[in-house]
């Protein structure tokens, strides 16, 4: 318990630290929020006026905290640019992108273990080499392409979904899964590509070691040997691997989102930048620095769990 | 009297072999008959056991002894089923119970592996899964092969680690691997093998990772399952005096043949194979006499005076505090030119980290070290990775005397010639990448490197422990004739207390950071004082040699 209570300030720690540093981000870079509200007509007192009434004029340290106070409070004040409070926005954004990484992730799970299960058992066969090949092509294409070819196969060739035909969450649950699935697909085929790699060769080499010798001697058959040695052993790295896999979607759905025209977080994100909406940038990008160091630490855990050494070491 | 069931083949080579073993008329437990290896995953197959035959009833002891190479562990895994079908061709027969192992179906071979063959493998650290519980591991075997309802394999876990001396069997059964020490994870190992009544036991070179007294504890264990259970146990080792403690029967292989077999007090007695002869004469021993020299009156070449020293340990995470772990305590010695020191000390006890704070690699201790030349010659346990494989053994040799500031091409090839000749290598040897030589030829090298700013201390970390018998004697050859030559001083550090015998003129014994013991090697060996030294004599059988 110890532990997990030290870990949990060091997540908070960190998330403090990024939020500080995009606020300094934000103040640093060109562009003023007041000018892109008003546009480029606008007179400089105008300009000033605003600036003024937005409270950008007071120093660095007092907005931060000023803002830093009203978060921890739940409130992550009002859009500039949208007509409602950043709460409101996100809560009715983040379930989509969320619903989208977590079927993507599911995907990669559920695709990617049995095939490198699959071709570590049957090293060298015909089977083998076709699922390397596809690998290798399916690891090289972009995420925003593999949605390209997606739209053109499935949704415009096949017609199984409406390219654009985006489904609301709250209109029509089933609906907004099914229009979700081949967007999930895409962000994850090429991780399901590296996982199977990346597993396969784990499974290949740990499958090597003095322990798994040990396991035939005893009678198991490849199978046995493979299900209930080696796969504990070999997942350790992949479950890094899948960990930053779920930071990569997060920015890879930004593009997909587009590709497939989702109005997800990652739209939001998008035309808040470019029109300087800093209290939705801040929200989103703190938002996303807590969902991944969250996975971070819930990875570290789940190594524990696997990795009777470790735990030795973080409980001494 | 000869074995009427035993083929005319066969009986050639084991002929020795019926000796003081009642035999009925039945055909025996085991019987192997020419069996030959051969690999196949390269283009050229190659044949790595020739002709192999060995006859085991219930409850012998048969060692395979041989060099690095002689195809002994190939035999053994071949009996337990453990070679691929894929890339090894297997010709010959074993006969296991009426069963023929060689063609049978690979369900039939899992039937009897790890019921009634078990085996034992000589990395106890990776031999165990390092994810799963020691209990898990010890009853699969009884998972796979019998119906007993978890209760009951629980039940015979714990017996099976109770009858391999774990202390607190039911703590065991809960824990990790990494959480027991080598000798542990042996017992565990040897637990696991017995679980299911084993009828034949293969201990592939069980004790070689482990230290003496560990190992005499092994040892014994195996000789009581043998005496209480009856369980067959077939030794293989590299260790021929091991082998004369443990078993009945000795089976002599090099290069994949068997050169001699039979009892092994008479083999010890009288080798009949010239190979034989080589690989006992190469085991070191304490009987030699040895002339006492006094260095009293030469220059001292390195001093240690309450050399302290230790790490720090963290305790994990950001957040976690440091402590340090002592390592050494108050070490102190004199070196003299001319002298070769041994230190002996088992796994742990801080031999190694005085060696690095000796040569300058680690430099936060408290003491003086003083070494009046400020040079010191290094050699590695491992001649495997201690050689930069993408580099000529001449470019290696070469970089001493670089980094020294030794322009001239000429000097460098000269002195680098001279050193290899004194180490006895060949000249077209400075060619050759480290990966093209054998053990002995790469610790050789190791040895001409250290020697290439000509110091005159070396120090010599288990230089030998990592080589054949006969292999390991040439390279003690040549540190002996070194020290001659050039007037070297030499730490040897080993916890090989024979070699240490025969190459040291005074021993320090080791423990725990301590030296707890210091004198010529006869007071050490003949009338040692502290009780720890005796531990280690009785441990590697020399005090019953005596």
């Amino acid at each position: 318990m110890k532990y997990v209570g030290k870990k949990l300030l060091t997540m908070l720690l960190t998330l403090l630290l990024v939020s500080f540093l995009v606020f300094l981000c934000f103040t640093v870079i060109p562009g003023d929020p007041a000018s892109a509200r008003l546009g480029t007509e606008a007179t400089p007192e105008a300009v000033e006026m605003l600036r003024e009434e937005m409270g950008l004029n007071r120093p660095f340290f007092v907005r931060y905290g000023d803002w830093l106070l009203s978060f921890v409070r739940g409130d992550f004040g009002e859009s500039y640019d949208y007509e409602m409070t950043v709460g409101e926005l996100l809560a009715d954004k983040i379930p989509i992108t969320l619903t989208m990484s977590l079927m993507s992730m599911l995907l990669i799970i559920v695709l990617s273990i049995p095939l490198g299960l699959y071709t570590a058992r049957h090293e060298g066969s015909w089977a083998d080499r076709g699922i390397y090949a596809l690998n290798q092509v399916i690891m090289a294409v972009p995420a925003f392409f593999a949605g390209i070819l997606i739209t053109l196969f499935f949704g415009i060739l096949l017609k199984m979904f409406t390219p654009g035909g985006y489904v609301s969450y709250r209109r029509d649950f089933g609906g907004f899964l099914a229009y979700m699935f081949f967007p999930s697909l895409s962000i994850a085929l090429p991780k399901i590509a590296m996982t199977v790699k990346l597993l396969r060769s784990g499974l290949i080499s740990e499958k090597k070691q003095d322990y798994a010798r040990t396991a035939y001697s005893r009678g198991n058959h490849t199978g046995g040997v493979l299900y209930k040695h080696v796969l504990k052993n070999a997942m350790l790295p992949i479950l890094t691997f899948l960990g930053m896999t779920l930071t990569d979607m997060i920015a890879g759905s930004i593009v997909v989102e587009q590709v497939f025209s989702i109005p997800g977080i990652g739209r939001v994100l998008l035309t808040a930048i470019s029109h300087r909406d800093y209290p939705v940038v801040m929200a989103v990008i703190v938002c996303l620095a807590g969902v991944v160091i969250l996975v971070n630490g819930l990875v570290d855990l789940l190594y524990q769990w696997i990795d009777p050494r470790i735990r030795l070491e973080a409980q001494p | 009297m000869r074995e009427e069931n035993v083929t005319a083949a066969a009986a050639g080579t084991t002929a020795g072999a019926e000796k003081g073993i009642d035999r009925k008329a039945s055909s025996p437990m085991l019987q192997i008959q020419d069996l030959n290896i051969e690999f196949h995953d390269h283009s050229i197959p190659e044949t790595v056991v020739y002709d192999f035959d060995l006859v085991m009833e219930e409850g012998d002891i048969v060692g395979i002894v041989g060099e690095s190479g002689s195809g002994k562990t190939m035999s053994a895994l071949a009996l337990c089923g453990l070679l691929s079908r894929h890339d090894m061709k297997k010709t010959g027969r074993i006969l296991f119970g009426g069963k023929e192992l060689l063609t049978c179906s690979r369900a039939e071979m899992r039937t009897l592996q790890g019921s009634d063959i078990s085996i034992i493998f000589q990395e106890p650290m990776t031999s165990l899964n390092p994810v799963k519980k020691i209990g898990w591991q010890v009853e699969e075997a009884l998972r796979i092969h019998t119906k007993l309802s978890p209760e009951e394999c629980r039940e015979r876990a714990l017996w099976a680690l109770g009858e391999a001396e774990l202390p607190e069997p039911e703590k065991v059964y809960e824990q990790y691997p990494h959480e027991l020490s080598g000798g542990m994870r042996q017992r565990v190992m040897i637990a696991a093998a017995i679980v299911c009544h084993p009828k034949i036991l293969v201990a592939d070179e069980p004790t070689t990772a482990l230290d003496v007294t560990i190992q005499a504890q092994i040892m014994e264990l195996l000789l009581k399952l043998n005496r209480e259970q009856k369980t067959a146990i077939l030794f293989i080792s590299h260790d021929l005096s091991l082998v004369r403690r443990l078993c009945r029967r000795v089976v002599v292989m090099q290069n994949g043949y068997i050169v001699e077999q039979g009892d092994v007090e008479e083999i010890f007695r009288h080798p009949k194979e010239e190979y034989t002869r080589r690989l006992i004469a190469a085991i070191p021993s304490c009987d030699g006499e040895k002339e006492e020299k006094d260095f009293a009156g030469a220059p001292v070449v390195m001093e240690a005076q309450h050399v302290q020293t230790g790490y720090d340990v963290a305790e994990g995470g950001l957040w976690g505090k440091k402590f340090r772990k002592q390592i050494l305590q108050d070490v102190s010695f004199t070196l003299r030119q001319g002298e070769v020191l041994g230190l002996i000390g088992e796994s742990g006890c801080g031999k190694s980290t005085l060696a690095k704070v000796l040569v300058g690699l680690k430099k936060d201790y408290s003491g003086r070290i003083e070494i009046p030349d400020h040079n010191v010659g290094m050699v590695f346990q491992d001649p495997y990775s201690s050689l930069n494989p993408s580099k000529t053994v001449g470019w290696i040799l070469e970089e001493p005397l670089r980094v020294r500031g030794v322009r001239s091409k000429e000097e460098r090839r000269g002195r680098v010639l001279e050193m290899l000749q004194r180490v006895e290598l060949e000249e077209d040897l400075l060619n050759h990448y480290p990966g093209q030589l054998s053990g002995g030829q790469r610790q050789r090298v190791c040895i001409a490197l250290a020697l290439m700013n000509r110091p005159r201390v070396l120090i010599a970390d288990e230089p030998v422990s990592a080589l054949d018998v006969t292999v390991q004697a040439q390279v003690l050859e040549i540190l002996a004739q070194l020290k001659e030559e050039m007037g070297l001083a030499i730490l040897f550090i080993s916890h090989d207390l024979r070699v240490v015998y025969q190459l040291c003129d005074r021993v320090m014994i080791m423990r725990r950071g301590e030296i707890v013991e210091e004198g010529s090697p006869k007071e050490i060996y003949f009338s040692h004082k502290h009780p720890y030294t005796g531990q280690l004599l009785k441990a590697a059988g020399i005090l019953e040699d005596l």
